[in-house]
């Protein structure tokens, strides 16, 4: 009831002010002003912002930094603002009245590095500049977006923005992206920042609708495309980055994780610009993960399992791990003469060896891709009318064989000026994504997962007289058989839209309505053939592969619409002091669909990618599910400024929330932050000279995370189906607990930004601690009950996800002249996560073999497990044959670890002993930064970015199953005789009993990559043809140093899994592209 | 004056909202209380259960024991948690993925009985309330007959999630005094089912949403025969096989929705393979004669490690109880009391069968061997062995009739007891000790 109340206020207050707009819409002028802008070099700016203050008419300079605007206002006086990105914004009085219409006005911009004058967004307008702001805000312009190379934005954001680290996860060409803003933000759900586009809240989830196959064999998979690819970025003017709850609680309940603001490119009156660009890529494998060459293998050779085909290598029997059940009686090879080790446990380990022949698999999986961009705009208007539209066309192969992204767009944005005071604004943007996928990672049926679990003995390419794939190993697929017969594919159909009505009702006042939409339908299909592997003797392999074909389809929709109004109103209260008051409410709904089925059992006459409509039996009848979320909220925030100087912002978000029960679906997320510009009081100064601005600012604040929960979560579910022809119900496994609520996340920041001097160097620097508290824990409960887990929240004080971190920027113009300047700049951001109060217990965040734990007085997502025993030195204690072992001792809760070692100094094996676990690594790194140089000499520029992650670890499951299988390194040092014979089996956990060491396997992280290069050279003006043109050779991830094993630590093998992070299991590696890029504004 | 339309219209678009609160509910599923105040839900209900046994517990009973006692091999090391079930000794941990998930289940099908049962009461349809009560019993008795094969010590008691969520927790009993409840909830059921007896004609609700494929009534005896046995308790043993229909068919039905879950395991070359020797017997009893049918039906007639029998296929039955071993436990119990004669009939009824409802056939000679109290129950275990291969049996087995268990692959199982899941333990201070192998 409190917000019907609310409501109706606020709609009163609307009525009145618009009412009063009658008044003051008179008299109105035409008007044109003309000037040049230039920089202090007297270099003329091109694609300045020309803007007349308190209206909606605004155009930017040409390429001789020339404009011209006009348009029809009420007569009086204004301010005429010229900005560009890197300067100080200016601004100059001007008349209009019917004798003083036309002028010219000239600028000569002052750089300002910290961009100080630049304005930002909060809620859906633009309502402050940066100067006024107590907390900080990343803004990545569009020339900072346009050569990197990458077809999804926040590939392209990598390294440019302060507190976030962007992980690509994947090197499909549509592969997917996490970002994470100052570190992990929740332990049971996403810490996915919230996405927004031109005032439209918008989806970046990642659905699963090629892999319901893996599904099966896996939890937690998000392996694919996040649907913000979806976006041209050749649209986007530029990018705000809102890292924290202190910035973002005007977002309320959705912000907890940070919010990413993006903003599409709008058209301004005066002649139409035509843009084109297009380029050409070329993609390829920029590291192998070694295999083995040594032409031979332990065992003797098809001596245990018969089968009709000659070639057929026996595969369990000659493994390095061989297990007991397995092996063979000493009996039986003392009597064949076969050489072998016996070990404690009856464990036998053959050491003779026969030839074969080694293959080098990447060569029949990797290849080279190519692939091309293409995008074309129109941009102009009358003084009415403004538009930008856009159209491209993006293709992309994979380096993964039969892979490929493809996407085109549209995009209309339409600005009509209705009146004076009010401006209507139409975006629409449409796109369909399509690709042609492999089983993603992390399960046995990808093609990287498939060379990583066979040994490379076996020649993939071998057919029958058919021209069919013959089998490898007995039970596993053939990877050139997914490669080349498997066909996965998906399509996105997406519309994102909105239409915003500006007013301008009296001066210092706007108001904005907006409503948005963002839908999609996603459809994906999954196609195995028959396997031709069968063999008399040894038949098929197992089930589990589907050797008698599978389809999988799989649908998912999304309707999601938010409606907002704000008003915002400047004013001066008395000399000196300024007040701004927002206040506005949102509301937001989404309605989200997904449904799936899959079969096998398709006939030999079934035809090529077939339909589910082929298959004979069905495991999974369809059964789509729905939810439907509903978010609203109100928000006030006041800021007043005095003398442009001190600036204290207040601000308070109520929200309402329908995933909770009745009692938690009110929120309250307040904030306060201030902000001083010392360095006004030196102007004119020498001071001035060397500290040109300096500026101390601190930021509290709270926000939320709905998505913490699902929208049902709170209800005891029963799962239904049908068992023996007879409907069932089930009991939810996991109980339900209406008393859960949102978890609250209360961050404090303080910071400061310096320019030096005369502004050619900048220095931001930011300190913050979140503290998210009210954890929502899933957790795993005592069986007995009946059930599995139970989520809840944990509201003790005591009980709380910390980050704290330092986020350093420097930014520094070298070299300044007019033919030849060099710009640098760092970014360094150091984020410290650690969980409290959840003492005693272990949080496993997979139910599969993933070491990844929540654990207190840890980062969350560590690797828990065991590790080796070593002696005081640090020392291996190995066994009698040279062998390593896992520490052994009596654990007393998850970090209670006591080691013991029995009378000869080994691990004991007494009663009460058990192999111990603890923490072997993190994958969260100890700091992100990167370096950006860009060096222009007339026409020619030359740039480039290193991105550097460090300190951060990887599970390297590749190396564990290529180990096991006999290609990887310690098998290739066991079958060369440097390392014992039973090393690789020790570590596995075969030989000597128990679990495997997963120590081994944690390797460093760390990288420092060549993220981005380019070299482009600008043709200017040629006559007759184009205003302007450029091309450039652009290069990413040419280049990485790291220590890694395998082929790339940056990858994620679970996807955009926020639980399951550092894991390589069978990722596509991130390619190395080269692209040529033409730009050309006609 | 343009001004007013862009004015109404903006109050029209601003006043066409929805209403701030709102409440969804969840259109994907109903919730539980409306399934449990039901009759039809109730039948549901039971209808969940048995797909929780047959699709998850008949797995686990079936691989974890038969790696154990060898009845089967692990086939791929990969999977680590099969190998140390095979292992066995220390090998097995609280932290066993196995061991894990057969106990969440075979827990949840033990809650699920006392919900039944329970909620039974609320029901009018007599024949309704008695096939609601004696399967809640009757699954009740089945979980706990199956945790005292696997534990030492058995859940005691059923807490709801309510009680758990303000502090409650399971206390545990020996075994051996839960056998006995579990035989009062047997013998409950079978008093129920005989004041008001279900048919199909007289209970349209259970006729058309739950069906007969389980024989209540008879699988009732064959389960109390099962516990009396292990018990120890000959005479009633004897009693309640002596009540069981020998052609009754209780079984556990598959289609693709609900797969046989044994066959991807043992049938296909990849998990885990049938042991062609002896059917894991140990070397010191006599070798299955080739000519047995059991071989045949089981393991194929090419001795490779694929299991065949009730692993045949994705949609192959599997039987809740097999007629040999009623048979079986009558021979047991007239050996146990020396009645040697009696179990000697018994036991060629066994050797030399032709026929049977599921194909379980010998067809082989009568017993030859020597007629001693010993000699004879060594023959039934010899014969349990096989008759009940891969039934989830052998385990208890191997202690009645007290053969070797070591952590030697060579012992006929390689573990006693299992320990006490992580899961538990971590959530529960009730959780007993652990065995010691």
């Amino acid at each position: 009831m409190k917000f019907e109340k609310l409501r109706y206020a606020l709609f009163f207050l609307l009525f009145f002010t618009t009412t009063f707009i009658s008044v003051n819409a008179q008299n109105n002028t035409a008007f044109t002003f003309e000037g040049v802008v230039k920089d202090e070099t007297s270099a003329p700016i091109p694609g300045a912002t020309i803007q007349l203050q308190g209206t909606n008419f605004g155009t930017i300079t040409d390429i001789d930094g020339k404009f011209s605007l006009s348009g029809t206002a009420s007569e009086g006086t204004y301010n005429l603002i010229a900005s560009f990105v890197g300067y100080s914004a200016i601004s100059q009085s001007v008349t209009i009245s019917a004798s003083a219409k036309n002028a010219t006005v000239n600028f000569d911009l002052k750089p300002d590095i910290l961009n100080l004058d630049e304005v930002v967004v909060t809620g859906a307008s633009p309502t402050s500049t940066r100067k006024q702001l107590g907390n900080s805000i990343s803004v990545v312009k569009q020339d900072a977006l346009r050569d990197a190379g990458t077809t999804n934005t926040l590939g392209a954001l990598s390294g440019k923005v302060m507190g976030a680290q962007v992980t690509q996860n994947s090197g499909d060409p549509a592969g997917g992206f996490s970002v994470r803003l100052r570190g992990a933000g929740s332990i049971n759900s996403s810490s996915d920042p919230l996405y927004v586009i031109d005032g439209v809240v918008v989806d970046n989830s990642s659905q699963n609708v090629i892999n319901l196959s893996a599904d099966t064999q896996g939890a937690y998979i998000k392996s694919g495309q996040n649907r913000l690819v979806d976006i041209n970025p050749d649209d986007i003017e530029h990018v705000e980055v809102l890292n924290g709850a202190a910035a973002a609680a005007i977002y309320g309940s959705r912000a907890g994780n940070g919010v990413v603001q993006i903003f599409t490119k709008r058209g301004k009156s005066g002649k139409t610009a035509i843009n084109f660009s297009t380029s050409f890529m070329v993609s390829d494998l920029r590291k192998e993960d070694a295999m083995t060459t040594y032409p031979k293998r332990f065992g003797v050779p098809s001596s245990n399992v018969a089968s009709t085909d000659p070639n057929y290598l026996n595969a369990t029997g000659d493994r390095l791990t061989l297990i007991r059940s397995l092996g063979f009686s000493a009996t039986g090879l003392d009597a064949a003469g076969t050489k072998y080790t016996k070990f404690p446990n009856n464990a036998i380990l053959i050491n003779d060896q026969y030839n074969v022949q080694r293959y080098d698999y990447w060569k029949d999986i990797f290849t080279t891709a190519t692939g091309t961009d293409n995008s074309l705009s129109f941009s102009g208007g009358s003084e009415k009318t403004q538009f930008f539209v856009s159209g491209g066309y993006y293709a992309n192969d994979g380096i993964l064989k039969n892979t490929n992204f493809k996407k085109y767009t549209l995009r209309a944005n339409i600005d009509q000026t209705l009146a004076s005071w009010a401006k209507l604004s139409v975006n629409i943007a449409g796109n369909l994504s399509t690709s042609k996928d492999q089983p993603n990672g992390n399960n046995f049926f990808s093609p990287i997962s498939g060379v990583f679990i066979i040994d490379n003995v076996w020649d993939l390419n071998r057919r029958d007289g058919n021209g069919n794939l013959l089998p490898v190993e007995r039970v596993r697929l053939n990877p050139l058989s997914t490669v080349e017969t498997f066909n996965l594919t998906q399509a996105t159909s997406r519309v994102i839209g909105n239409v915003k009505l500006s007013l301008y009702p009296v001066k210092g006042l706007s108001v904005d309505l907006v409503g948005g939409s963002d839908m999609y339908s996603l459809q994906g299909h999954e196609f195995h053939p028959r396997l031709p592997y069968y063999d008399a003797v040894v038949g098929n392999i197992s089930t589990g592969f589907y050797p008698d074909g599978y389809v999988g389809v799989a649908t998912s929709s999304l309707r999601s619409f938010n409606h907002d109004l704000l008003a915002n109103y400047n004013t001066t209260l008395i000399a000196g002091l300024t007040s701004t008051t927002t206040v506005g409410y949102q509301i937001q709904y989404q309605h989200a669909e997904f449904g799936a089925t899959d079969g096998n059992g398709l006939a030999p006459y079934a035809p090529t990618d077939a339909s589910i409509a082929n298959v004979q039996s069905i495991i999974t009848p369809y059964t789509p599910t729905q939810t439907d979320r509903l978010i609203s909220g109100y928000f006030a925030q006041e800021t007043f400024g005095y003398k442009n100087q001190f600036f204290l912002t207040g601000g308070v978000r109520v929200d309402n929330s329908s995933s909770f029960g009745a009692a938690n679906q009110n929120q309250v997320y307040p904030k306060v932050s201030g902000s001083w510009v010392l360095s006004d009081n030196w102007k004119g100064t020498s001071l001035a000279d060397f500290l040109s601005t300096a500026k101390i600012r601190s930021a509290w604040g709270k926000a939320g995370n709905v998505t913490g929960v699902g929208e049902y979560d709170r209800y005891n579910s029963v799962a239904l189906g049908s068992y023996g022809g007879y409907p069932y119900a089930k009991a939810p496994t996991p109980f339900a607990n209406s008393n859960v609520k949102p978890e609250t996340k209360t961050e404090i920041e303080v910071g400061a930004d310096f320019a030096f001097f005369k502004n050619r160097f900048g220095l931001s620097i930011n300190l913050y601690k979140q503290k998210v508290s009210d954890l929502l824990l899933t957790k795993s409960i005592s069986p007995t009950v009946g059930g599995t887990q139970v989520l809840s929240n944990i509201s003790a004080d005591s009980t709380y996800l910390q980050n704290q971190g330092i986020e350093l920027m420097l930014s520094a113009s070298i070299i300044k002249q007019k033919d030849f300047k060099w710009d640098v700049g760092v970014i360094f951001n150091a984020n410290k996560n650690k969980l409290y109060g959840i003492d005693g217990t272990i949080i496993a965040l997979s139910t599969g073999g993933n070491l990844n734990s929540a654990i207190s007085g840890y980062a969350y997502g560590v690797f828990y497990g065991t590790y080796y025993a070593r002696d005081a030195s640090g020392n291996l204690i190995k066994t009698a044959n040279g062998l390593p072992q896992s520490a052994r001792g009596v654990q007393n809760g998850p970090l209670g670890v006591t080691e013991k070692l029995d009378a000869n100094g080994q691990p004991s094996f007494e009663k009460g002993t058990v192999e111990l676990r603890k923490v072997i690594g993190d994958p969260n790194p100890s700091w992100t930064g990167s370096i950006t140089s860009s060096l222009s000499y007339k026409k020619f520029t030359f740039s480039f970015l290193i991105d550097a992650v460090y300190g951060a670890q990887i599970n390297n499951w590749n190396r564990i199953t290529s180990n096991n299988v006999g290609w990887g390194p310690l098998a290739d040092q066991e079958l060369r005789g440097t390392v014992p014979r039973g090393t690789v089996v020790s570590i596995a956990g075969g030989l000597l009993g128990g679990s495997r060491i997963y120590e081994e396997h944690i390797e460093d992280a760390t990288f420092y990559k060549l993220r981005e290069v380019a070299l482009s050279y600008n043709f200017g003006k040629i006559l007759g043809f184009a205003e302007n043109s450029t091309l450039s050779l652009v290069g990413r991830n040419l280049f990485s140093i790291d220590n890694y094993q395998g082929f790339d630590p940056e990858v994620s093998s679970s996807g955009q899994s926020d639980r399951i992070r550092g894991n390589d299991f069978g990722a596509v590696p991130i390619p190395r592209q080269f692209m040529l890029k033409l730009n050309v504004r006609f | 004056m343009n001004f007013k339309k862009i004015l109404i219209a903006f109050c029209a678009i601003a006043v066409l909202q929805t209403s701030c609160t709102k409440t969804f509910l969840n259109p994907n599923a109903p919730d539980l209380t409306a399934v449990l105040s039901t009759p039809e839900g109730l039948i549901s209900y039971i209808v969940g259960t048995k797909q929780t046994w047959a699709t998850s517990v008949k797995y686990y009973e079936t691989i974890c024991g038969g790696q154990n006692t060898h009845e089967v091999l692990v086939l791929n090391n990969g999977n680590a948690d099969l190998a140390a079930l095979y292992n066995g000794g220390t090998n097995v941990g609280g932290g066993n993925a196995l061991i894990r998930t057969f106990w969440s289940s075979i827990n949840q099908v033990r809650a699920n009985g006392q919900i039944l049962i329970d909620n039974s009461k609320s029901v009018l349809n007599p024949q309704s309330q008695a096939t609601i009560n004696a399967y809640g019993n009757y699954f009740k008795a089945m979980a706990i007959a199956t945790i005292a094969e696997y534990w030492e010590n058995v859940p005691a008691t059923v807490i709801s999630s309510t009680d758990y969520l303000t502090g409650a927790r399971v206390t545990f009993k020996p075994r051996a005094d839960m056998l006995d409840e579990a035989i009062g909830n047997l013998n409950a059921a079978a008093a129920t089912l005989a004041a008001t007896p279900v048919t199909a004609a007289n209970a349209s609700l259970v006729a058309s949403n739950l069906g007969f494929d389980i024989d209540l009534p008879n699988a009732i005896q064959a389960l109390l025969a099962r516990i009396y046995t292990v018990r120890g308790n000959s005479a009633s043993a004897l009693a309640a096989a002596q009540k069981v229909d020998l052609t009754s068919k209780s079984v556990w039905k598959y289609d693709d929705a609900n797969r046989n879950p044994l066959y991807n395991d043992v049938s296909t070359n990849n998990i885990s393979g049938g042991n062609p020797i002896n059917f894991g017997l140990p070397s010191s009893l006599a070798q299955v004669d080739s000519t047995d049918g059991r071989l045949a039906f089981y393991l194929g007639s090419t001795k490779t490690s694929r299991v065949t029998g009730f692993a045949l296929t994705n949609t192959t039955t599997v039987p809740v109880y097999l007629p040999g071993e009623i048979t079986l436990i009558k021979a047991e119990a007239y050996a146990r009391t020396n009645d040697l004669v009696n179990a000697t009939l018994e036991l060629n009824k066994i050797l030399t069968k032709t026929t049977d409802p599921f194909g379980v056939t010998a067809k082989g000679k009568i017993y030859s061997g020597a007629v001693t109290q010993t000699a004879i129950l060594t023959e039934i275990y010899r014969q349990r062995c096989i008759e009940l291969y891969l039934s989830g049996q052998r385990l208890e087995d191997v202690r009645r009739f007290g053969r070797p268990i070591l952590s030697d692959p060579n012992s006929e199982s390689t573990r006693k007891f299992y320990p006490y899941p992580n899961v538990e333990r971590d959530d529960n201070p009730n959780t007993p000790a652990d065995p010691a192998g």
